[in-house]
């Protein structure tokens, strides 16, 4: 790593994370790992009036040396039942790809994940089966809580 | 210095190539790019060099260019060769001579560009660390000394270049929609605020008429014809003295160009 850049980003992530915790928003939450600011955990919480109400999801968050002009790797590490989620965690969502902008941060990462748990994309889905079963919202959340707690799809 | 060969022209088969040798190759250039600067060295014209254009055409085109243009700087290939040639240039020329009108005018407008930012909805929170890489530039110090040396600091321009562009695009949508062959807000996010992607002539008018400058490209292509110039924003070019950016365009890229009168 380039120190100017290892600087940088620690300064940008320090100030991320200073931001989120004075926000306090509720339902979503984020914090470094260990020491290193590059790895980060978070968490969000399913949203009242969705299947995922109740339930809590722990994410990780690597940023790269070029963040934020680079998107970090997220992924669930809670087993995660869900259209643009694979059975790995790996994460479908347009804004961490192709739609990338350094304006976005942790914040509003979580804040998206968080209503993309409520509102799939069920034209490009990663789990074509969980995608199927969308529009049957009881068996679902079936679904959806025994993979929460048990792990096994 | 050694370094791996990279395939010529001649030694790929283009009939077998798997997505696999295209992936790797892909990534080699992009490995190789990575290692040069992001703006090279001033250097005579008639040392320009493109590898993938017929070089008879190429050689009279460059010819041509040595009759009004002394010389050039390359920018690194990473898809922000627009945005990158063009601050460099206009900062540059903004640090020759600070004091001048002209100069006076575009670190006005220059520091106006986060209100207009903030007019577009961008939350200025967000976008201050960004703000301040650029006009920082306007330092001849950090110019020379941060600006274009430091990856970091200088991607943080070009992106907000970027977003001066999506700012110009979003404000004055009814100037730019017709030139788009999708909804607005889509080209902005795919097109335009991510790292990497080139420009189009839509975003180097936003450019223009955000910044109220002057650009004079050079295309060098690879039809028969004599090089082909293009200028952007020549209203505000009040009078003929006042600087002009001058870029060179080679297919798929853009460097910066030097007239002899500068």
């Amino acid at each position: 790593m380039n120190t100017t850049e290892g600087l940088n980003v620690t300064k940008r992530l320090q100030n991320e994370l200073m931001q989120l915790m004075m926000a306090g928003i509720p339902g979503v939450s984020a914090f470094p790992e260990s020491d290193n600011l590059l790895s980060w955990v978070g968490t969000i919480e399913g949203a009242p009036g969705t299947v995922y109400h109740g339930l809590s999801y722990k994410l990780s968050l690597k940023f790269p040396v070029n963040y934020p002009y680079t998107a970090p790797t997220i992924k669930f590490t809670t087993p995660c039942f869900h259209p643009n989620v694979d059975t790995e965690g790996n994460i479908c969502l347009d804004i961490l790809k192709d739609k990338w902008s350094a304006v976005y941060n942790v914040q509003t990462i979580l804040l998206s994940l968080q209503s993309l748990l409520g509102e799939p994309n069920n034209d490009s889905p990663l789990n074509t089966y969980a995608a199927q079963m969308w529009n049957k919202p009881e068996e679902f959340k079936k679904q959806v809580i025994k993979i929460h707690n048990t792990g096994q799809f | 210095m050694d370094s791996p060969k990279s395939p010529t022209e001649n030694e790929i088969n283009y009939g077998n190539l798997s997505d696999d040798t295209i992936i790797d190759y892909e990534t080699l250039i992009k490995e190789e790019e990575e290692q040069r600067p992001l703006v090279s060295e001033y250097d005579d014209i008639s040392n320009y060099k493109v590898n993938y254009i017929d070089s008879e055409i190429f050689s009279k085109k460059i010819d041509q260019l040595k009759k009004t243009c002394k010389g050039y700087r390359s920018v690194r290939k990473d898809g922000n060769c627009f945005y990158r040639s063009f601050s460099y240039k206009y900062f540059e020329l903004y640090n020759k001579n600070p004091s001048s009108k002209w100069s006076k005018e575009m670190k006005k407008i220059g520091e106006n560009t986060i209100n207009v930012l903030t007019s577009a909805n961008f939350e200025k929170e967000t976008i201050e660390d960004f703000y301040e890489f650029f006009m920082d530039s306007y330092d001849e110090k950090k110019f020379k000394e941060a600006s274009f040396t430091d990856d970091y600091t200088s991607n943080g321009i070009v992106f907000y270049l970027r977003l001066i562009c999506s700012a110009e695009l979003k404000l004055n949508h009814e100037k730019y929609e017709m030139f788009l062959e999708e909804p607005l807000e889509s080209f902005i996010a795919k097109q335009v605020e991510p790292l990497g992607r080139d420009v189009d002539n839509v975003q180097i008018m936003a450019i223009v008429n955000a910044l109220k400058v002057c650009i004079n490209i050079a295309y060098l292509d690879s039809t028969d014809y004599d090089v082909n110039w293009i200028k952007f924003g020549e209203e505000y070019q009040k009078d003929p003295s006042s600087p002009v950016i001058n870029l060179l365009f080679t297919p798929g890229h853009y460097d910066m160009l030097y007239r002899d009168n500068e």
